[in-house]
């Protein structure tokens, strides 16, 4: 299990977002952070990888597969990608939304294993009782947490997620981090997710990428990363790195100059 | 184990909740559809000349059992008709159904897009221009033009949408842009019509199933026929798409190309349906409503049962329409929007309003 960017570009008429993205071989079964201050690309890069853009060059390789090749009906099964924003006041329940992004794919008629693994893997997430409820009618957090759900009940080889925690609360945002972290590992799946929460990403993440501009300015282990001066730089913050008790690193941050 | 813990086991498995929520949609499913049998059978039943319902149904069976005079007024009068409810309803309601969901619009119908004011326009028209002119008989003429122009909106809008992206909110603007324009030049028609015209085209657009005849109904079956299919086929993609275009792309669904082509299908029916019959509003519009109500918005049981409530809106309009007044039967158009009217609005007061954003 492998997966590797190289050479990414994409502009708009206009504006060039992405300028020239290589991942480096990241691994599977790991959680990855992709970390980088606003309008750094990070979404962008997202969609190119999923296909929902079109990038003007550039290689995307998954398991030694070219996904840049691949007809978008072949790419979105391995290919799983969570936006951002999650709202809808549609007269469907937690349970039909989760369900619809499995089944939209495969046949027409619902099986009692389509609805048990929902099943589990709502109970997973800890959001069962919800199952019954009205999308429209749950918090942003909640809606947060469907959003989640109907990412990881697809049978995907790549997971990618944009900022899957940044309306949870704190201890949403840990169990959510927990369990991405034991799905990523039981699947072998590869998953990057973008996220703000420094602190989230060092305790939760095995392998860090820094972008900024367009561009990956350091890919690396998660220690690695937080050691490095180059994130300091690319949020234009100072840092100071701490280790907790258990081990874990602290990620202290203030205005430069201050 | 008390009863609290019973309730508990009762209520666990989501998945449980799930299949008996879907049995619970397969059979409301039915219900509607034994309701719209027993509506058409009373349609078919009642009317103007006092056969007992006995008698109309031995020649439902056997056609000539009671002279030729009841074989006419059930097999080509009250047949056709009750029969056309049905059709029209059934077009009406998943037209309308799909229309509020490609445009992500409550107040969308299937006429939203100007569809209705062009069909209008078009037997206006004919009327004014054409009627008296040419030979063939001049109701024909009155209802070709209608859907010509019906479905010439909708490729307007379709060309319209392809230069400027389909999103829901460009398909609005410009399908009201449409209507204004069509209205326009109907008033336009309607003043330099003589006052006969005139009466002619007021009658045309108030909405009637005097016109049945079975070939209407093989066209409107065949018009079913081609497009319900593949509604129900693209049923995940199209409740994908209330979930917003950026996330039904995430899922792999080229949202714009699903709504022209939900349009086209949509556009098709309205125009069937509004040259046959005229324009019949509030039973694309509320009939999609009640099967929201009912079961929500998984289209495989949103779209069936927005069908079956139209159908059987315009079946018990059929039935009031004869039965106000004994010997008139008054134009089914103006009964829908009466009844409409005041359902529609206790409907907005009861429900639940969250369901649009």
């Amino acid at each position: 299990m492998s997966f590797r960017v190289t050479d990414l570009q994409f502009s708009y008429p206009r504006k060039t977002v992405l300028r020239k993205v290589d991942s480096g071989d990241l691994p599977g079964g790991r959680l990855i952070a992709l970390l980088g201050p606003n309008a750094a690309g990070k979404s962008t890069f997202f969609r190119c990888i999923a296909g929902l853009l079109q990038p003007q060059s550039g290689t995307v390789v998954l398991n030694e597969q070219a996904l840049h090749a691949m007809p978008q009906t072949q790419r979105i099964r391995k290919v799983c990608y969570m936006p951002q924003s999650f709202a809808s006041g549609a007269a469907l329940t937690v349970f039909e939304v989760v369900l619809l992004a499995r089944k939209h794919l495969e046949d027409w008629r619902v099986s009692s294993d389509d609805t048990a693994f929902v099943e589990t893997l709502l109970q997973r997430l800890g959001i069962e009782h919800l199952a019954g409820r009205y999308i429209g009618e749950l918090s942003g957090g909640q809606q947060q947490m469907v959003s989640i759900c109907q990412a990881l009940v697809r049978p995907a080889e790549l997971f990618l997620l944009d900022e899957p925690t940044s309306a949870l609360d704190l201890r949403h945002q840990l169990e959510v981090m927990q369990t991405l972290r034991e799905i990523t590992a039981e699947r072998e799946a590869v998953t990057i997710a973008a996220m703000h929460d420094l602190n989230l990403a060092a305790r939760f993440a095995d392998h860090l990428m820094l972008m900024r501009d367009g561009e990956i300015r350091a890919s690396g282990t998660t220690a690695d990363i937080l050691a490095s001066p180059v994130l300091a730089e690319t949020y234009g913050v100072k840092i100071e790195l701490r280790r907790a008790d258990d081990g874990t690193h602290m990620v202290g941050a203030s205005l430069a100059g201050n | 184990m008390n009863a609290y813990a019973d309730a508990m086991t009762e209520s666990t498995g989501s998945a449980m909740l799930y299949r008996r929520r879907s049995r619970h949609r397969g059979l409301m499913l039915l219900l509607a559809g034994v309701a719209l049998l027993m509506s058409v059978f009373v349609d078919v039943g009642v009317g103007p000349g006092n056969y007992s319902l006995a008698q109309v149904f031995t020649v439902l069976a056997d056609p000539l059992a009671h002279g030729p005079q009841l074989k006419v007024i059930v097999w080509d009068l009250r047949l056709p008709i009750a029969l056309m409810a049905v059709l029209v309803g059934a077009m009406l309601g998943a037209a309308g159904a799909e229309m509020q969901t490609i445009l992500n619009n409550p107040l969308a119908d299937p006429f939203t897009l100007g569809i209705s004011s062009a069909a209008a326009f078009g037997a206006a028209l004919a009327i004014v221009l054409g009627v008296e002119v040419l030979p063939f008989g001049g109701n024909t003429l009155i209802t070709i033009n209608a859907f010509v122009f019906a479905l010439f909106t909708a490729s307007l809008l379709y060309l319209f949408t392809r230069l400027r992206g389909a999103t829901s909110e460009t398909m609005v603007l410009i399908g009201i842009a449409l209507l204004f324009t069509f209205n326009a030049l109907l008033g336009l028609l309607q003043y330099a019509a003589t006052d006969v015209q005139l009466m002619q085209i007021v009658f045309w657009m108030m909405g009637s199933l005097s016109r049945a005849s079975w070939d209407k109904l093989a066209i409107c079956f065949v018009a079913l026929v081609v497009v319900v299919p593949y509604f129900l086929y693209r049923s995940w993609a199209l409740t994908a798409l209330r979930l917003g275009d950026d996330r039904a792309a995430s899922l792999g669904i080229d949202a714009q190309k699903l709504r022209i082509r939900i349009l086209i299908g949509a556009s098709l029916l309205a125009a069937t349906a509004v040259s046959f019959v005229g324009i019949i509003g509030f039973v694309g519009l509320v009939g999609p409503h009640i099967a929201r109500l009912l079961v929500g918005e998984d289209q495989r049981f949103f779209l069936p049962l927005s069908m079956l409530a139209g159908a059987l809106m315009m079946s018990l309009t059929s039935l009031v329409s004869k039965s106000v007044t004994p010997g008139v039967i008054y134009p089914v158009g103006i009964i829908t929007a009466l009844i409409g009217i005041p359902f529609f609005i206790s409907l907005i007061l009861s429900v639940r309003r969250r369901n649009w954003q």
